[in-house]
This record gives structure tokens, sequence and C-alpha cells, in this order.
């Protein structure tokens, strides 16, 4: 994975350095709050309900074993001893004081970890599928794409201040894992026959009030243009993006007043001028040193356990169920890429305790490489895993409550801070999911119901891409009292669909019962091999809005 | 470092670019005014910072001045961009002006000729012993 | 002028958050405590709000504001559930 050189640490030493100023100045009164809070948002510093909140950004969600142990440490030191992983591949804690935050920064830019950009109107953190370089089915490794992106976007002066935020998902394969058709920018990577790597580039999808899938601006984007057709487009949106209506501001909104044609020929208008200059590509040399970075490591490892995986998977009925839902196939023959799942039956969907984390640290370092990976649904994997490695593996997650069998399972739910952290919320997520988890406790019952992604949002903000879900809800405020919209029929992946209402919405009392009336509907008018998006794709809300509001 | 000049008062001679202006098609009278003043309404709007670099890149000599509602801590980001001069409507401080045109001697990205960008910093063999790491694992 | 539409002003209190770590405080009419049952209930919006303005500038508060509370309980509680979580904090861990 990608190593800092000293330009990087540089740039990391400046910023800390350049916080650790404002924030003093805030404090000793030089600056207004309206002076610094775009200050300290550009370095991922929100207030929430109860405190701060600060979110550290994993570049398209890898990180070390070592920066690992520093959130832990930082979880431990400075906040309540955990941390938890949001829906973009990034770590936020909850209770950070704004005093002790520029030692925090210092802390992880010794780890060449940073907060920059997690916040505000500019580019976020490029965020990519979890199983990149490891992928049966990928064209090519998305993660030195992420990393130039990462490079380029990182205090861009001219995009700093954008009508909104932005946010890009690229994928290496076809079947997408990184819901690259709901982000500003989705980058899709392809071969032509002659063996040249391009993309194919989407713009405008978005979720929030108004949820757009988004389009094919580029079907086949030659590789060494990616950043000069990414700057035409970003300059395009800044200066002809909305700014009169926050709502609008997104650049979903300005590709769909215009629309995407005019778009198209803007955007190309302005990325020939571009090219002219010629001052925004890599040149291939420079375009080199980066992908020497993610050259596929050697894969020599030799298995600690003495244990055979085929006994131990016939034996042993929990890690057998384990095997069957959390391992992902990889690329080279007798290893394995696995889920760790962080929805515990009853658990807050993508927190971690600090122990929990330095112990998994130990266990990447000994099982794959020292390298974990952050994903969309707010788990993590270990993506070079040795097969006969994984008895072991799984006795010791098992032992820290990491070994949760329902990776894309019923209790496998996304949900958003919501009302108990979210300053904008209407209502709590995190209550819903744990209780939807308990509902669904038995394995058995859950693999019986098999494939189902039930997001939840605590507003319609959808950070946790209600809209998107299989089954979807959002929290909506009914007078004062907290109460849902159910959705059903919505999917991110290749096949990216939009969830639609079912109907009047649900009390915080009604709604478990709903969910558990629509999932035994489907038990029963499903066909075989069916999944719950299957047959409501056959049939349509029709029959689940029958028994829900008879 | 990079030189940029605070001024207290616009120019009345100067044009004036609308905030609104896209500056897609430049005229010559545009291009050849000896002073041109783009308008940051508020903080959060970022449009001049676009308008700069198009006027730049169609290659505007003059005096190009950034006004309205911005900040100190953003000099070296006006400068960046292709602005020489900066208007404040806000009391600023010099020293945060100065200290903040110091950082950052080299960036990420490439706006000119004389632009120090990192990448050729790696490429070049002088600058390039900085370099580490690559191809390995990190434990 | 028709009497019954003049509602019962609401009782409030006022709360911010500590600059300096983001903690929840609550105004008691002489000084910010974390302690919501230590808050000055009042239905003068406007008095309230000058009196806790001018207690603000040596406590360093941001995200002031006005909220309206329920003090007829024996406890003092606020009227919306966002203000209440705010109160005791998240309800799913403490
Ligand atoms: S969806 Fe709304 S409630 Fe949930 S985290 Fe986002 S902004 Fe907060």
């Amino acid at each position: 994975m990608y190593q800092y050189d000293a330009y990087d640490h540089n740039i990391l030493a400046q910023r800390t350095a350049e916080f650790r100023d404002q924030v003093q100045r805030r404090l000793d009164g030089e600056l207004t709050e309206e002076e610094f809070r775009p200050m300290r948002l550009a370095n991922g510093v929100y207030l929430q309900l109860h405190a701060y909140m600060l979110r550290v950004a994993i570049p398209y969600g890898t990180f070390t074993s070592n920066q690992l142990r520093k959130f832990a440490y930082i979880g431990r030191e400075y906040d309540r001893g955990y941390g938890h992983f949001t829906t973009r591949q990034n770590i936020q804690f909850n209770w950070p004081k704004l005093i002790d935050i520029p030692d925090i920064l210092e802390d992880l830019a010794s780890v060449e970890m940073h907060a920059i950009q997690t916040s505000g109107n500019c580019i976020r953190n490029t965020t990519a599928d979890q199983l990149a370089g490891v992928a049966v089915d990928e064209v090519a490794d998305p993660r030195p794409y992420a990393e130039i992106i990462r490079q380029w976007s990182t205090l861009h002066p001219e995009f700093a201040n954008l009508p909104r935020k932005f946010k890009i998902a690229i994928t290496g394969s076809e079947h997408d894992r990184a819901a690259i058709k709901f982000h500003d920018i989705g980058l899709e990577i392809k071969k032509t026959d002659q063996g040249n790597i391009g993309f194919k580039v989407l713009v405008g999808g978005g979720l929030g009030r108004t949820p757009i899938i988004g389009s094919v601006i580029k079907g086949f984007l030659p590789e060494k243009h990616l950043l000069s057709y990414l700057e035409a487009i970003l300059r395009a949106y800044n200066l002809d993006g909305r700014r009169d209506n926050k709502y609008k501001a997104r650049i979903k909104i300005l590709v769909l007043e215009n629309g995407i044609e005019t778009y198209r020929e803007t955007v190309e208008k302005e990325w020939q001028e571009i090219l002219q200059e010629n001052y925004t590509d890599l040149p291939i040399a420079a375009q080199k040193l980066i992908f020497k970075h993610f050259e596929p490591p050697e894969y020599d490892h030799k298995p600690k356990s003495i244990i055979s995986f085929d006994d131990y998977y016939k034996d042993q009925k929990d890690f057998a169920r384990w095997i069957n839902n959390n391992m992902h196939d990889h690329k080279v023959v007798g290893y394995a890429a696995i889920t760790i799942s962080l929805k515990p039956i009853g658990g807050i969907p993508g927190d971690i305790s600090s122990n929990q984390m330095d112990t998994l640290a130990g266990l990447a370092d000994i099982y794959s490489l020292g390298e974990i990976r952050s994903t969309h649904e707010q788990n993590l994997v270990l993506a070079h895993v040795h097969k006969d490695d994984l008895p072991a593996l799984w006795r010791d997650l098992d032992a820290i409550d990491l070994a949760t069998p329902n990776h894309g399972l019923v209790s496998d739910i996304i949900a958003c801070p919501g009302l108990d952290y979210c300053a904008l919320a209407n209502a709590r997520s995190i209550p819903l999911a744990q209780e939807i988890s308990n509902r669904f406790d038995d394995p058995a019952r859950a693999e019986e119901i098999g494939e189902l992604k039930i997001k939840i949002s605590g507003c319609i903000n959808a950070c946790a891409h209600h809209h998107v879900g299989h089954i979807g809800i959002l929290g909506v405020d009914k007078k004062g009292k907290e109460a849902y919209q159910l959705m059903l029929g919505g999917s991110a992946n290749e096949n990216a669909s939009i969830g639609k209402i079912t109907g009047r919405g649900f009390s915080e009392n009604e709604i478990i019962d709903a969910i558990e009336t629509v999932i035994e509907t489907y038990l029963k008018i499903r066909n075989d091999g069916e999944i719950f998006i299957d047959t409501y794709n056959r049939l349509g809300m029709e029959p689940f809005k029958e028994v829900l509001y008879d | 470092m990079i030189n940029l000049k605070i001024i207290d008062l616009l120019p009345a001679d100067a044009l004036k670019s609308e905030n609104t202006n896209l500056l897609e098609n430049i005229s010559p009278k545009i291009l050849s005014a000896p002073k041109i003043i783009l308008n940051f309404p508020t903080f959060m709007d970022g449009r001049a910072f676009s308008q700069a670099r198009r006027l730049k890149r169609a290659g505007f000599k003059g005096d190009l001045i950034a006004s309205g509602d911005i900040g100190a801590d953003q000099a070296r980001q006006y400068a960046l961009v292709g602005f020489s001069s900066l208007h404040f409507d806000r009391p600023h401080d010099p020293k945060v002006i100065k200290n903040n045109l110091m950082q950052y001697p080299v960036s990420y990205q490439k706006f000119n000729a004389d632009s120090k960008v990192i990448y050729e910093n790696r490429l070049n063999k002088k600058t390039a012993q900085l370099l580490s790491g690559g191809g390995s694992f990190s434990g | 002028m028709n009497k019954s539409n003049i509602k019962p002003l609401a009782q409030q209190i006022m709360t911010a958050n500590r600059l300096k770590d983001g903690t929840v405080v609550y105004f008691t009419g002489s000084r910010w405590s974390t302690e919501i049952h230590e808050a000055l209930v009042s239905d003068d919006n406007e008095g309230l709000e000058k009196e806790a303005l001018k207690n603000i500038e040596n406590e360093d508060l941001i995200s002031v504001e006005l909220i309206k509370v329920d003090a007829n309980k024996s406890q003092l509680a606020p009227l919306t559930m966002r203000e209440k979580i705010r109160s005791t904090g998240p309800t799913i861990r403490c």
C-alpha cells in the first residue's frame, strides 16, 4: 500500500501546525466562531449534539495495523474507548475536546493519517471497492488511481469552496461494491480489447433529499487523462453549480437541470483547454512512482495453523457458517478475503472498542500482511488470509466478539449515528438497528432469509443510504416525536435502483413489527432461489403494502 | 515565497468581473486590462478561484485582485490560482498572511510553468532523495 | 382583541456548548452548569437571553440557544427528543 515520502509528511506536518495555530487563535479570541468554523470543518471537526466529533480520513478504505493501533490509542487517550466506522470508509471519534485535537492530529500524522477534507464543501475522501487488488472479477486495481486522486485533491486551492461537498468512488470490477452510481463522480475501470486501461465516468449520482442514479458522461476515458477530466468536471461545477439553495447545490442538480448532454459538452470544452495547458495530468513517470506502491505482495505465507481447513469446516458448524457468509474468493489460489462484521447481534453498527482494535491489529499482522480495509457497509476486511489460517483466525476473532457470521444478512445493518449523536437528526437510528438485530438473532433464520440489505438514516441527508437499501428506513420528526418511513426495493450495486415508500410512516413502536411483516411476507411469496430484492423486483410493492396496511 | 500585495483601496480604474461571469469566452478588452477585480461575495463562494484560473490560462498578465469576504488564512490559496493582490472586507492580521504564504512551499497541484509541484520534485534527481517507501507492506 | 388567541408563553432555558471541549452546559442565572436541573427556567425569553449573553464572554461558549422545557414535572425535562438526548447523552451507551 501507499507509503508517504518526505513530501507527503511535510504537507501533514504543516497542516497540523497550521490548525494548532488556528485553534489557539480561536481560544485566544482572535478568531470568531464564524471565522473558525470553516477552518475546523476543513480539518474534520464537527460540533455534534453532545460534543465535538473528529472524522479521520481513511484513503480508499485501506490502512495498516499500526494505523489501527493509533486509532485504538486515540480512542482510549482522548475519547471514550471506541471509534465508529462510517459509510464512507472513514473512522470518527465522538468525544474529543477541541483543545486536544491538535495533539490528536499530530498523533495521526505520525502514522500518515489525517482529517483533511473530511468535511466541508470540498473533494472528500475517495472511496473504493474493499476487495481492491484481490477481487477475482477485477479488471485492474483501483487503489493507485484513488491515490492519484487523493494527492491531486489534497488542499486543492481552487476547489476548497465548491457549491457543496463532492464525493468520488472508484471500482475495478463490474460487480459494484463501492456504490459508484450514487456518487458525485463514479469511476469504473475498463479495459479495451487492445488491453488499454481507462474509465467509464459517471456523474451526478447521489442520495439525500433528491436521490439520483449517476449518468454516464464518458464511456471510456484513457487512464492518463484521469486528473484533467476530473478537473474539467469540477471546474464546470464550481463555476456553475447552484449556490442559492443548499438542497440544490450538489452536482446532481446541475446535471439534472442542464441535461447530461449539455453538461457533457461544457465539460468536454473545458477539458480540451486543460489538455492544451497540460499542467494537470501526471507524467507517466510520476504515475509509475505511485503504482510502485501497489505492486502485489508476495503471497508466500506459511500458515501457522495445525488444523486443516476442510476438517474444521466439516466439524465446526459455527466456523462453517462464518466461512459461508463472510469469506470472499481471492485472486491467488489458497488465499481468501474475510469480512469482519462490526454488527454483533444487538450491537452498534460500525462501532469498535480500542481493545478490539488493538487485538485486531495483531491478528492483521499475523494473518493478513498487516493490512486492514474498511467498507462502505461499516465492516472491516482482512484481504490476504491463507485458507489454512482461517480456523485459527476465526477462534481469535470470536474471542473478541468480531466473528459474527452475518455479512450481507438481515442483521448486517447500515445505520447512521442518528439522534444519539448527530446534530442534524430527526430520529434515532442505532436503537432501531439493535432491535432488528435482536429480533433476527437466530443465524439459521437469517440464512433462510438470505441476502438482505437494511439501511437506516436518521434524517433526509441519507448518510446510511436508506434509498438504496433493499429495506430502507428514514427517521422523520412527527410533531416532536420520532417516526419512521419505510422504503422497499433500493439497490446500490450495478443494478442500481431507488427504493419506494410503502405508505404512511410508522411510530417507534410499530416499525420493527412492520419490518418483520415485510420479511415474513417475502418468505411466503418468494420463488426458489430468490433473495428479497428479486422477489420485490418480480412482484413489486403491492403484496407488501397489502399486509402492512390492512 | 509568493508575492502578494495587500491593498486598502480598490483601484478605480480596475475592471470588475461579475461573480456570475463564467469567463468562458474572454474578450481581448478584458485580456489587455491592467487590473481586474474578482469578487468573493461570501467566504463560502469559491467561484472566483476558477474564474482566476480561466483568466490566467487565457493569458491575462495584469494585476488580478481578489476582493470581498476573503480570509487571511487563505492567502496562499488566492496566490496559487493566480491572484496578485488582495483587498479585504474584514480586519486581517498581516502576520497571519505572511505565515500562510510561507507554508506548503510545494504542493500536489501545478498551476503554471513556475509552480513548485511535488510530482516534479519526485522525478528530479536532485530532489528525489526525499523519496521513501514503495512496493512493500508496512507491518 | 380576542384573548383566547394568546398562548401561554413557553417555559425556556438557555443552553450552549463549551468552546474548549464541547461540553453541553445550561445557564443557571449567574453561571453555566453541566447540570440541566440547575438551569434557570423563565417565560421571559428576551430577559433570559440577555442575562445569559452577559455571562458568555468569560465562559467561551458556542451554539448558544433557548430551548423549551416542561417545568411542571418534578424533573426538569426538555420538550424535544433532541434536547432530551442532548441533556442525558446517547441512549445506547453511556
Ligand atoms: S443521515 Fe442525518 S441523522 Fe444520520 S448522520 Fe446523516 S445527517 Fe445525521
